[in-house]
């Protein structure tokens, strides 16, 4: 991801001496960092939300909240995924205008990264489910850990 | 019954705790579901063309640049300016973070980049000198939206072609409104700073040390000329300025202040990738919900109702205005201007209401949407950003947004307070 | 029971095109008795023409209105229609599109999820900058102009000397405003609906490229309907484009007068210039021959001919 973010400085500042197609790369590996990045940021469980009110149960109602929230999750990554699919498989012949890239190449980004989101919440519910994850740390706020 | 759906399915999957992005997922799936029109495309369609947009390209440069400032030392030589000039006054850091933003929202036409870059360089200065977190974070927060009020502001061109009036015009007509929203901030953030013995002034006002920061903070001054140069002269667009901007931190902190190391660099990057992704992959999921609100015709839903009201100008305003606010809540600034301008603008007209007035109210109003929750992007920048709790963002961005809407409100009872500076301007 | 249909398009409410369109969504509601409900949305509502021809692909919107150009990375065959200086007028444009080549190209759509009802327009494209007046081909050179995301627009630019920049369109008006780019190329209409006379200064016609449009259905939702309803949206569908062309030659009419009016400075390229601007651009067309398919353009070219020849 370093790579794709140091490449896009480097395309983006070509694009004014004259490399006219990094505009379209550099969109396109935007595309990947934002999908890839998505599933980094939940692996960390950094994702944005609103944990406040949640937090105020207690362990056990906590518990079936966050089983039931990325169960809920989990469908949605899976809907999500098979959309995409059909996406990439329509577009494998579509040749962006510029570069000439597949589009389907674009659009797997969010194939990837749905399986990968869809794996990481079906571990979290089963891990909740087993009580392998403490009381404490079922909503736990990651945001503050990153404060240095 | 859809707005019910809307409203319902979004808050109820974002109170037990799904993360936003999924929230808006939820919700896209219940309003699908709701339409009778399921389909695992809709939410694939609309996720990748939110993500494959190109106008979002700004905001990862002004996150990494934000970083690379703060790493390199450049960030703090301007604030040392900054504080140098205001130090001394209580709650000194407060009115920079207001006179950074509207420094920013003169150089860039986007409030979600001017507020990552606030975010980025000023709340951890604030954190560092013991002003309450969430306060700041909420001061920040509110200090960013002037942006689309000020030129450049991509969302005023969105919104005068959508509506057919001179996106110039429109332009000049936000300059006055912008600068009293400034003033406005200034002035709730001077009551709060007189009670808080947190923010009591640490230093007393001194040329030499004025002198010393200027002298220290000359190659960090000179960044933000150059992208208002550059960008006043055509040299570069906001997000190419974004690039600039990344380029220039990295060279003067790498050489000139060498406080930059390239073995920090790696590191760097993979923290602005990251915030900047979570914040991009949430909009893309914006896209689904915003969809749908348009196909189910939710806005025109809500605009059948308030038609019969448009006899009083000062009343009908005050109702389009809560409309706006309303949708504001749950709609981000784009999608807003996209869908309310075609069914507000004809009404606007009836009502002989000056279109450009009603403009610029609808701008400021979606600019204060950005910072109103469930879905405020502004709110999910800054927190994601400077690393504090949306709940802790949201309490502190309370009281601005309270003066906000009491200047709007103003704004709504003497249109002359906007169409008269405005005059003198044309 | 009743069939709803969402039809998207690009273009704000107050185009020509966003005034037929919804003159098709009475007619298609009065042809089939009530049958299928239209509704329109208008500029960009459902996202922009990439967005809404995939969406009208895969059927979740039913109905899209706006330039083939997306799809030239699936369909190479309307490429053709991005090759400067191929039509004269609008007889030329009718004799291809409402010919065998349009059947052809609908036929080809098909396989694509597509099914046409019928052929419009946005018109003839022009230039547009705010440098200066371009009254010769020398003056185009060096000229930072914003052409459409394709490789013959590109190309076609380059050959004619400008520093040709390929760029979305929600990018073109500040970038005009700002400097970063010094024109654009667009029907006068277009520029018009969309404030493009705030700025630039200088207009120039040269009709180098004309755009069609097509009036798609997704075949998922044509499948829905019954052949009777099917004959009735196709015949809304000529007939509103009919309408449209009527609205679209009203506007050409006096849409320099108006542009003048907002103080765009408009000229026609004087016909020895035009002669140089084709001169240079021939490369691109037969470097782009045998990418299209070098039988459709010699079919195109001949069917122009042939309107030629009757003049
Ligand atoms: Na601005
Ligand atoms: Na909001």
């Amino acid at each position: 991801m370093v790579v794709l973010v140091f490449g896009n400085v480097i395309l983006r500042y070509g694009f004014n001496s004259g490399i006219t197609m990094s505009e379209e790369l550099s969109r396109f590996l935007f595309v990947w960092l934002i999908f890839l990045g998505a599933f980094l940021t939940l692996r960390e469980r950094a994702h944005l939300g609103v944990n406040g009110l949640v937090r105020l149960l207690p362990y056990r109602g906590q518990r079936a909240v966050r089983i039931f929230g990325d169960a809920a999750s989990l469908l949605c990554c899976i809907l999500l995924g098979l959309g995409a699919w059909r996406q990439v498989l329509d577009n494998m012949q579509n040749h962006s205008p510029v570069a000439g890239i597949p589009m389907g190449v674009v659009y797997f980004s969010c194939v990837a990264s749905s399986v990968g989101m869809a794996a990481l919440f079906a571990r979290s519910v089963l891990q909740v489910a087993t009580g392998r994850i403490p009381d404490d740390e079922i909503f736990a706020s990651h945001g503050e850990e990153l404060i240095e | 019954m859809t707005i019910v759906v809307f409203v319902a399915s979004l808050c109820g999957a974002m109170l037990l705790g799904i993360p936003v992005a999924f929230a808006l997922l939820v919700c896209g799936i219940a309003l699908m579901w709701h339409l009778d029109m399921f389909d695992v495309q809709i939410l694939a369609e609309n996720v990748l063309d939110g993500a494959n947009n190109y106008p979002l390209m700004a905001l990862p440069f002004f996150v990494l640049a934000g970083e690379l400032m703060n790493a390199g030392g450049v960030s703090k030589r301007i604030v040392g300016v900054a504080i140098a000039l205001v130090g001394h006054v209580r709650g000194g850091l407060g009115y920079v973070a207001v006179l950074a933003a509207l420094v920013l929202a003169s150089i860039s036409g986007s409030a979600i980049a001017d507020c990552a870059a606030l975010a980025a360089v000023v709340i951890p200065l604030m954190r560092k000198s013991g002003y309450p977190v969430p306060l700041s974070a909420g001061l920040v927060s509110s200090a960013g939206i002037v942006a689309p009020l000020l030129p450049p502001s991509i969302p005023f061109v969105v919104f005068g072609v959508a509506a057919e009036l001179s996106v110039t015009r429109l332009f000049m007509t936000g300059i006055a409104p912008g600068l009293m929203m400034a003033a406005t901030l200034m002035v709730t953030w001077f009551f709060y700073a007189r009670k808080d013995d947190r923010m009591i002034a640490r230093q007393t006002f001194d040329w030499p040390r004025l002198f010393r920061a200027l002298r220290e903070g000359f190659w960090a001054l000179l960044l933000p000329i150059v992208i208002i140069g550059g960008m006043k002269s055509g040299a570069f667009t906001p997000t190419e300025a974004g690039v600039v901007a990344v380029v220039y931190s990295l060279v003067i902190g790498m050489f000139v202040y060498g406080e930059l190391k390239p073995r920090m660099v790696p590191d760097l990057l993979l923290r602005a990738a990251k915030t900047a992704s979570t914040v991009m992959f949430l909009v893309a999921c914006a896209y689904v919900s915003a969809w749908l609100i348009t196909v189910a015709n939710i806005p025109q839903e809500i605009a059948d109702v308030v038609a019969p009201y448009m006899e009083n100008k000062i009343l009908f305003m005050f109702i389009l205005m809560v409309v706006v606010f309303l949708v504001g809540t749950a709609l981000d600034l784009t999608p807003t201007i996209l869908i309310l301008t075609p069914v507000m603008m004809p009404l606007v007209r009836q009502a002989e209401i000056d279109p450009y007035y009603f403009g610029v109210m609808f701008m400021m109003n979606n600019a204060i949407g950005l910072i109103t929750p469930p879905v405020g992007t502004v709110l999910n920048v800054v927190s994601g950003v400077a690393r504090v709790e949306l709940d802790q963002v949201i309490r502190g961005m309370l009281p601005f947004l309270a003066a906000y809407t009491a200047l709007l409100f103003l704004f709504v009872l003497f249109p002359d307070l906007i169409l008269v500076p405005a005059s003198w301007l044309r | 029971q009743d069939i709803k249909a969402k039809l998207g398009h690009a273009m704000p409410q107050e185009h020509p095109q966003a005034q037929a369109l919804n003159r098709f969504a009475e007619l298609a509601g009065q042809y089939t008795d009530g049958r299928v409900e239209v509704n329109v949305y208008h500029g960009s509502m459902l996202g922009g023409d990439d967005k809404m021809l995939q969406s009208t692909q895969s059927g979740t919107q039913e109905l899209f209105y706006g330039s083939p150009a997306p799809l030239a990375g699936k369909v190479k065959e309307v490429q053709i229609f991005d090759f400067p200086f191929l039509f004269n007028d609008m007889k030329e444009v009718d004799a291809v599109t409402q010919g065998p080549v349009g059947d052809r190209i609908f036929e080809i759509m098909k396989d694509h999820h597509l099914v046409g009802l019928a052929w419009g327009e946005t018109g003839f494209r022009q230039l547009s900058n705010n440098r200066h007046p371009v009254e010769t081909a020398e003056d185009i050179k060096g000229l930072k102009i914003r052409v459409m995301q394709n490789q013959v627009a590109l190309d076609t630019w380059q050959a004619l000397g400008a520093n040709a920049l390929p760029m979305s369109y929600a990018e073109v008006f500040t970038a005009l405003e700002t400097g970063a780019l010094d024109g654009q190329e667009n029907p006068y209409v277009h520029m018009y609906a969309n404030k493009i006379f705030e700025v630039q200064d200088y207009g120039t016609t040269t009709n180098h490229v004309y755009t069609p449009c097509m009036l798609l259905a997704s075949d998922e939702f044509w499948a829905k309907l019954s052949p009777e309803d099917q004959a009735a949206l196709v015949k809304a569908g000529k007939e509103s484009m009919a309408y449209l062309r009527e609205l679209m030659e009203k506007s050409n009419a006096d849409v320099v007068a108006r542009l003048a009016e907002e103080g765009m400075e408009v000229k026609p390229m004087p016909e020895a210039e035009m002669a140089k601007l084709r001169e240079a651009v021939k490369p691109v067309i037969e470097k782009y021959k045998p990418v299209v398919g070098a039988e459709l353009v010699d079919e195109v070219m001949a069917t122009i001919q042939k309107v030629r020849a009757g003049n």
